[in-house]
């Protein structure tokens, strides 16, 4: 191989990871913005007391009923 | 005293998605009785009515689970309602803001009743519909919709609203305006009188003399009874070819 193959084997292989840090780059950036833009901010976010059992034992409190149906897994309340 | 409550739901024969979303819940309290039974109808047309739906109910349901049993020993029904309010205020908050910051539209109807012992409070914002059925069938519920606002303010006629293209378009519901103003009534709940909760898909192409008849007292005597009535009432919906989601809900106190 001579040193002309060489340089061009090296050039190519220098633009392409040049080319993959800024794909990446872009990405990331692309992630982060989706991520912000999907979360709620903190003052519309509710905080609900954790603890069903806990009421319950409060106030003599017993579901006799309880049916609740929904169509989806995804939350905008985390 | 005694609560009998139930519900069904059905994707109906034309959409691809189920985008109401119901519950149902009764308990036995140290007072007595206390219930939270409410419809939420995704909007047809935009594109994530089941989240928004989804979020309203949930946020109900975890409410009666965890935070109501401690407001039990101190209810006031005049607090009830102004925190129902706000509640209902801070979900649209969160449904306008999350729409607009997706580029998605979802919106959904929120009518439902909170019972403790014998009294109760209805909240409404949209043109789901509660319908009280004693020795007659009473709608106790206010359409949000453009067409009857137009009707109550005398610029269109009942047969005119019937028939307009607009007939659909609502004044408010949670996510999709700024502002929105619940429809809160308190009332008290009375032996043989069953309340009736429904999405506007399953009242469409349904009679008030059918709901009056089918939906009685007598004829919804127990939650199984309750339960194969409305899922008779929904296949009716089906064969007349209802293009929308169906969802219903029954309630009825037995003092």
């Amino acid at each position: 191989m001579t040193t002309g193959e060489i340089l061009v084997i090296a050039a190519a292989a220098a633009v392409f990871v040049i080319i993959n840090i800024i794909m990446w780059t872009m990405i990331a950036k692309k992630e982060k913005k989706i991520r912000e833009r999907t979360t709620p901010p903190h003052d519309i976010n509710e905080t609900l007391p954790d603890g069903v059992m806990e009421a319950a034992a409060v106030a003599g409190f017993k579901l006799i009923e309880n049916t609740v149906i929904i169509h989806t897994n995804e939350r905008i309340i985390p | 005293m005694k609560y009998i409550a139930a519900c069904d739901t059905d994707i109906g024969i034309s959409k691809k998605i189920n985008q109401d979303s119901v519950c149902v819940k009764t308990a036995k309290t140290s007072t007595g009785m206390a219930a939270l039974v409410m419809v939420c109808d995704g909007m047809g047309g935009l594109s994530r009515g089941e989240l928004a739906s989804a979020e309203v109910v949930r946020s109900f349901a975890d409410w009666f689970d965890t935070e109501f049993p401690f407001e039990l020993p101190d209810w006031d029904w005049q607090t009830a309602a102004h925190n129902v309010i706000s509640r209902l205020r801070r979900l649209n908050a969160m449904l306008v803001h999350y729409g607009s910051h997706n580029n998605l539209q979802l919106g959904t109807t929120a009518t439902g009743i909170i019972a403790v012992n014998s009294e109760y409070m209805t909240f409404h914002v949209g043109d789901s519909r509660i319908y009280k059925i004693s020795d007659k069938l009473s709608q106790i519920t206010d359409d949000h919709t453009y067409v009857n606002r137009a009707v109550k303010m005398g610029k269109m006629t009942p047969e005119e609203a019937l028939v307009d293209p607009r007939r659909n378009a609502l004044v408010q519901c949670i996510g999709v305006t700024g502002e929105v103003a619940p429809e809160i009534r308190l009332g008290t709940l009375e032996n043989d009188v069953t309340y009736m909760i429904c999405s506007d898909g399953f009242r469409h192409v349904l009679t008030e003399k059918e709901l009056f008849e089918e939906l009685s007292a007598e004829k919804t005597a127990t939650k199984k009874h309750m339960q194969s009535k409305m899922r008779e009432l929904i296949e009716t919906v089906k064969n007349r070819e209802e293009s929308d989601n169906i969802t219903v809900a029954l309630f009825r106190a037995e003092l």
